[in-house]
C-alpha cells in the first residue's frame, strides 16, 4: 500500500482527485452536493483526455479510499458500489478550494520571489555548493602557496 | 438548552484546531497555515465547515430538549 503512495503516477495525489470534483461544479454550474462521479473506466479516460496522465482504475480507487477515509468525498446514495456516487463533502471541497488558492498563489508570485523560495526551498543544496567551492578555493590556495615556496 | 455554543475552527487537512498570533485577523479569501501539519486552510471554508458544525450542535440540542419536554 505505502509503494503507490511514492510511486504517484503524474503526481496525480488525492487532492487532484479532489479537484476533480470541483472542476465538474465549475463545468456545470452547480453546488458540491449535486455533483456525482464513480471511479469507472469513463473516470480513467477522461482525465486521460483532459490531463494526458495515464493512470489505473486501481490507482484511482486508492485515492477515492484516502478521501473517504478522511471524509473528503461521501457516498451520494446507498446500496451503490464502494467506488460509485460519490460527492464532495463540505471539507472536501474546502480542501479543493484551499490547494486552488495555493497554486494560484504560486502562480501570481513575482520573480525576486519566485527565485527567493527556490533558494529556500533548495538551501541545503546551496549551502552544500558553498561548501565545495570554500573547499575548493582553500585546497586551490594551499596548492598555490606550496608551489611559491 | 445551552444558551452559548463554543465551535472550533479546524484545520481542513489534520483536524487540529487553528491558532493565530494575538491580534491577527483574517479576511475573506485569504489562507490560514495550520501550526501543526504546515497546510494552508481557505478561510471561507474552515468558516463554513465550522458554521456546518455549530448547525449540527445545536440540533442535536434542539432535539434532546423537545425529547425531554415531551417525556
Amino acid at each position: 500500500m505505502t509503494s503507490s503512495y511514492m510511486n504517484r503516477p503524474g503526481n496525480f495525489c488525492e487532492y487532484n482527485f479532489l479537484d476533480l470534483f470541483y472542476q465538474e461544479m465549475l463545468a456545470k454550474g452547480r453546488p458540491h452536493n449535486l455533483i456525482r462521479l464513480s471511479v469507472d473506466p469513463k473516470m480513467v479516460k477522461d482525465i486521460y483526455d483532459n490531463l494526458t496522465i495515464s493512470l489505473t482504475e486501481n490507482y484511482l480507487q486508492e485515492m477515492a479510499d484516502i478521501c473517504l477515509a478522511n471524509s473528503w468525498v461521501e457516498h451520494s446514495y446507498m446500496g451503490g458500489g464502494q467506488y460509485d456516487g460519490l460527492q464532495l463533502t463540505l471539507a472536501g471541497l474546502g480542501i479543493a478550494r484551499s490547494k486552488r488558492k495555493q497554486a494560484e498563489q504560486l502562480n501570481n508570485r513575482n520573480s525576486f520571489k519566485k527565485a527567493s523560495d527556490y533558494i529556500e526551498e533548495h538551501k541545503g543544496l546551496f549551502i552544500l555548493l558553498g561548501s565545495i567551492i570554500a573547499l575548493a578555493g582553500l585546497l586551490i590556495k594551499n596548492g598555490s602557496s606550496g608551489d611559491g615556496k | 438548552m445551552e444558551s452559548e455554543f463554543k465551535v472550533a475552527v479546524l484545520c481542513l487537512f489534520c483536524h487540529a484546531p487553528l491558532e493565530a498570533e494575538e491580534g491577527a485577523v483574517f479576511e475573506s479569501g485569504e489562507l490560514i497555515m495550520c501550526k501543526l501539519c504546515g497546510e494552508l486552510s481557505d478561510y471561507d471554508s474552515v468558516i463554513e465547515v465550522a458554521k456546518e458544525k455549530a448547525v449540527e450542535k445545536v440540533k442535536l440540542e434542539v432535539q434532546a430538549s423537545l425529547k425531554k419536554l415531551f417525556k
